[in-house]
């Protein structure tokens, strides 16, 4: 806070003038007419959408005298049915933390470094965006916008704004997404079979069996209120299974639980598709059958793909020829420590359920150094069973009707056109990194390669760079490596509400709003058949004078470019996001925020009919804050509708599988492959050990089982480790709340105000460590400390840890010291090393990448 | 009390409160602010907060404003250390977390004064608080002055509540956290003043709740 006036700091009337004492000027304080006492006022529920994980719930929250009391799940959603899960009350903390970010501030201190005081000081929105403004232009006017950098964390989908069209109308190709962090590698699983890009809907309401598969949908994922409400349904109606390393909070309600040893998960689903087919107990409505009717799938043995007669899918046969036949469950067994006839029973349970199954696909099973595979043959199993598209199973999700983003070509000068083509920081697309979103080489973005990318100025250097919602110097693994990089950026703004471990690289820090509470966007998402588009609503005013990221800065910077003769930016704000409404064009960055929002999500509520929730108008809107669409029809893909091709100027496009079909034998995968091969004048077997997967041949094209990687060998580092996450983050944004503290024993085998290894008692008795010792863990890369935790919920040689504490910054309670740069507990992601899932750009963090050793301190 | 003495009280309290907000040294300097609180607390009988005020002003004129900047963006704005958190509801409730239900009493005092906040902060700021205390003393200023014993009576009460409920308790733990928190200098005697201030305050304000309802609420005599 500034003074505002110098008559603040006079002394009121002198002594003997008392008796025209008068009222005194309020410097912080209005007057306010009389109204009801505080604590009169009835309160209201609020309508906005809670972001603590990707469910993305539309929520309300119980505003009383301006003060967010309560929250639960918005009313109409067909998602959530009204209730929120643990992360929903504890962004109340988040909201009224005393260390979130006031005001602008810059770094007075030029040197950069853990450790080192950046000696920020407050500065005004003025000077923020004049210097933030000035330092573009000057890419600009060198030559080289390529050198600014967008680096997106957790985002609405006003994203477009900030993320895409500001960096292009810049004229750099730098927007680069927080994505490859999140499962990438499971979209690319859910993509070479079924030829979706996208995180399925799980119809569990109507499942007959589940297979939970490297995640705990009751604590993470994209459905965890709806999943918390359904889950005894589902153990009373169906059969639960899951795939875990860990015993988390769903394997202990299930009735089986497979405590597969880290990274074998490709082993597994391949011996429970082998005692499928082996057994002919496919789902034949959907795989077909053999034309006499025989099953010819025995142990070992090649069959005639000329034999088999599919039906929704593709090259069944092949995929059986070529890695299934000898996936037997005694093999293995042998290699996921999963007892044989747990295999055998799950694979049968499952397919007399079908084609009712859910197979539920979580990052566990795909974020691997040799993952990509893993989640193509977990997926896999969804189409021997029939569950793709079906009643119980698996589901795409409905369209959302919004609007697209207005195209920046026009306001796009000549430099700008000519560098925005440059090739990105991340390396995506080169040889060693396919990144092979929907089917195209460098489709996909490689976040955790930007350190790489940024300290060997390769392609070139960065110069200035904007994060936002992000905190990759904590939240990547190999977070050192993000440290050292941002050190290297001359000019760095960070858009946040905490000051986090990227925030102490930063030059100019700017408040960034609590999203739940106090920004106006929109987000869609999908569960229990239905999509949704939901409004995040400023419910309070803010605390402080926070901004919208995504819409303000915009503005702001674009306001600031224009004063120093580049309109082009604020031009193309105003020109293409009118009110829908009146036509009348933006004149502040309040105004326009609203003015986009509208402008996306106005055919849900301007009259025209597009399924789902009938709402009248944007007042409407706004008190509902949300839509629902109609529930998506089951079996839409069937009849060869997993892939398209179209044909636009003579040249043929297809999106989906290039075959239509259900995919066992990925000719989609074969053509991205050749096509990144031929990139690149080298074979696809070069490429593939190139990306340090071990697959020959064929194999490449199919769901396969890769041997994980390891760092570190087994005799110095004879643990491994296994990273899972808390039900109580809210990605990595809750840590300073001192709830997440004192709940920290919600999750399976945790204690509060604990950060906690879990160990087997059997090891930690051969180590000599008891329950609650102090104990420090080292990979490769570092070492962390934290507390053993003695438990079964761990097998032998393997031990866990939930993501979250260890950071070193973030606030008071979250860090232990951060003048010294001392953590609280210690940060996986500093244990884990550096390492990538190759063919899809994926950062790993799961399959058990990092050996540690375990000493008491 | 007399009205003088009333006044300088209030004039304390505003003073004090701006030296919450952003330093601006040559500001400082041109209006005295260190020389005017000092002269005020001695007049007021308040010797120990006036060497404060003191130790003050020589602080202030030795550092540079860049120096301040840094320091009071570490003590009370962040982004990272946050060192003493300017806002009553840390230490009245202890949960490390804002807009508790002591904020909300003291915003309902606010408004009971016909007061609403009009700056992007917490309620319970201490900025605000003193300046409140400003304005609750120079309403029983202007009530005595115009003769009226019973609004005077009825502001020096809610200044008596106010400063006993929601000031009081947390001065000492807040000025104990902002010595803590830098290496000397102006807010570490920015602190001692302002501990030194409200300590005889309430210590009267208490005293005078003790022996029920005396004519004066500040008619208990020295300074500590």
């Amino acid at each position: 806070m500034k003074i505002k006036r110098r008559d603040f700091l006079k002394l009121s009337v002198a002594a003997g003038a008392a008796a025209t004492v008068g009222k005194p000027a309020l410097h912080a304080f209005a007057e306010e007419a009389k109204k009801a006492e505080v604590g009169e006022l009835p309160g209201e529920w609020k309508p906005s959408t809670c972001q603590g994980c990707t469910t993305w719930c539309p929520v309300e929250v119980f505003v009383q005298d301006g003060r967010a009391v309560k929250v639960r799940g918005n009313r109409h959603s067909k998602q959530n049915d009204g209730f929120v899960c643990p992360r929903g009350h504890l962004s109340l903390q988040q909201l009224y933390d005393p260390d979130r970010i006031k005001t602008p501030m810059k770094r007075t201190n030029p040197k950069k470094g853990r450790g080192v005081d950046p000696k920020f000081v407050p500065i005004s929105w003025d000077e923020a965006f004049n210097t933030i403004a000035d330092k573009v232009m000057e890419l600009r006017k060198a030559g080289e916008p390529e050198k600014y950098l967008l680096l997106r964390g957790r985002y609405t989908y006003m994203r477009d704004l900030l993320y895409d069209a500001t960096t292009k109308i810049i004229g750099s190709p730098n927007n680069i997404s927080h994505s490859a962090i999140c499962a990438e590698a499971e979209n690319f699983g859910a993509y070479y079979t079924e030829g979706m890009w996208g995180y399925r809907d799980y119809d569990i309401s109507n499942s007959k069996y589940l297979l939970v598969w490297g995640c705990d949908p009751v604590s993470s994922n994209r459905m965890i209120p709806a999943t918390i409400k359904r889950l005894g349904d589902v153990l009373d109606n169906a059969t639960v299974a899951v795939a875990d390393p860990k015993l988390n909070n769903t394997a202990a309600k299930a009735q089986e639980w497979m405590p597969l040893l880290p990274g074998t998960d490709g082993a597994l689903a391949l011996a429970i598709a082998h005692v499928i087919l082996a057994e002919g107990l496919w789902f034949k409505e959907f795989v077909g059958d053999f034309k006499d009717g025989k099953n010819l799938f025995k142990v070992g043995e090649t069959v005639d793909e000329a034999a088999f007669e599919e039906k929704e899918t593709h090259g069944v046969v092949r995929w059986w020829n070529i890695a299934v036949k000898d996936m037997t469950p005694a093999k293995a067994a042998e290699i996921t420590k999963v007892p044989a006839e747990q295999i055998e029973r799950v694979a049968r349970g499952m397919a007399k359920a079908a084609p009712n199954v859910a197979v539920w696909m979580g990052p566990g099973a795909a974020m691997q150094v040799r993952g990509g595979y893993a989640a193509m043959a977990v997926n896999a199993l969804n189409g021997l069973v029939g569950g793709v598209d079906n009643v119980g199973g698996t589901l795409p999700s409905n369209k959302v009707p919004t609007s697209k983003m207005p195209k920046v070509d026009a306001y796009q000068d000549e430099l700008a056109k000519k560098q925005a083509k440059m090739k990105k920081i991340d390396q995506r697309g080169t040889k060693a990194i396919p990144a092979l979103n929907a089917g195209k080489s460098g489709g996909g973005v490689v976040t955790n390669n930007v350190p790489t990318g940024i300290l060997n100025a390769d392609p070139y250097e960065i110069k200035v760079a904007v994060g936002y919602m992000n905190n990759f110097a904590f939240s990547c693994s190999g977070a050192e490596r993000w440290e050292k990089a941002m050190e290297k950026i001359p000019f760095f703004v960070h858009i946040t509400t905490n000051a986090a471990e990227m925030t102490h690289y930063a030059d100019i820090v700017l408040p960034g709003a609590i999203s739940k509470y106090e920004k106006l966007a929109w987000v869609k998402q999908k569960q229990n058949r239905y999509a949704q588009c939901t409004l995040l609503q400023p419910v309070v005013k803010p605390m402080w004078d926070a901004i919208n990221d995504e819409t303000e800065f915009p503005w702001m910077l674009g306001e600031k470019l224009a004063e120093r003769g580049f309109p082009n930016l604020i031009d193309y704000l105003k020109k293409e996001f009118k009110d829908p409404e009146t036509g009348k064009e933006a004149t502040n960055s309040k105004e326009f925020t609203e003015y986009a929002v509208k402008f996306y999500t106005q055919e849900m509520w301007n009259g025209k009919d597009v399924g789902g929730d009938k709402i009248n108008g944007w007042a409407e809107f706004r008190k509902r804050g949300m839509w629902n669409s109609d529930p998506q029809p089951y079996k839409k893909r069937w009849g060869g509708k997993f892939g398209k091709d179209e044909e636009k100027d003579g040249k043929v496009t297809t999106t989906g599988t290039v075959s239509h079909k259900f995919e066992f034998y990925s000719e989609t995968l074969k053509k991205a492959l050749a096509g990144h091969a031929e990139k690149h004048k080298a074979t696809v077997d070069e490429i593939l050990e190139a990306c340090n997967y071990t697959a020959r041949g064929e194999l490449a094209f199919v769901p396969h089982y890769e041997p994980p990687f390891r760092h570190g060998d087994a005799k110095e580092y004879p643990f491994t480790f296994i990273d899972y996450k808390s039900r109580l983050n809210r990605e990595g944004r809750s840590q300073n709340a001192p709830w997440y503290y004192e709940f920290k024993h919600c999750d399976p085998g945790d204690v509060g105000h604990q950060d906690s290894l879990q160990i087997n008692p059997v090891d930690a008795d051969k180590l000599g460590i008891k329950d609650g010792d102090p104990i420090r863990v080292t990979s490769v890369v570092a070492s962390i400390e934290c507390v053993a935790r003695l438990w079964e919920g761990v097998r032998p040689g393997t031990v866990a840890k939930a993501f979250g504490q260890g950071h070193w910054a973030y606030g008071r309670t979250a860090a232990k010291d951060y003048a010294k740069g001392v953590p609280r507990g210690g940060n996986n992601n500093t244990l884990m090393p550096f390492d990538i899932e190759r063919l899809s750009g994926a950062n790993v963090r799961n399959g058990g990448f990092t050996g540690v050793k375990i000493e008491r301190i | 009390m007399p009205t003088d003495t009333i006044i300088r009280q209030g004039d304390c309290c505003k003073l004090l409160a701006a030296c919450f907000y952003e330093p601006e040294k040559d500001l400082f300097i041109q209006e005295r602010l260190c020389d005017n609180l000092a002269d005020l607390l001695t007049e007021n009988r308040n010797p120990g907060a006036a060497r404060a005020a003191l130790t003050m002003r020589s602080h202030l004129l030795a550092t540079d404003e860049e120096t301040l900047l840094v320091e009071h963006a570490g003590l009370f704005i962040g982004p990272f250390e946050l060192a003493a958190p300017p806002y009553g509801s840390v230490y009245l409730e202890g949960k490390r977390m804002l807009m508790g239900d002591s904020t909300m009493a003291v915003r309902k005092l606010y408004r009971a004064a016909g007061l609403a906040p009009d700056v992007a902060e917490a309620p319970d700021h201490i900025a605000l608080e003193l300046e409140f205390m400003h304005f609750l003393y120079m309403g029983e200023a202007e009530a005595a002055a115009k003769g009226d014993r019973d609004e005077a009576v009825a502001y020096a009460a809610t200044q008596a509540h106010f400063l006993l409920n929601y000031l009081a308790p947390w001065v000492p733990q807040f000025c104990n956290a902002i010595r803590n928190g830098t290496a000397g200098g102006f807010y570490s005697s920015l602190a001692d003043c302002l501990e030194k201030f409200i300590a005889p305050l309430a210590h009267r304000h208490r005293m005078t709740d003790a022996t029920s309802k005396t004519e004066d609420p500040h008619a208990c005599g020295a300074a500590v």
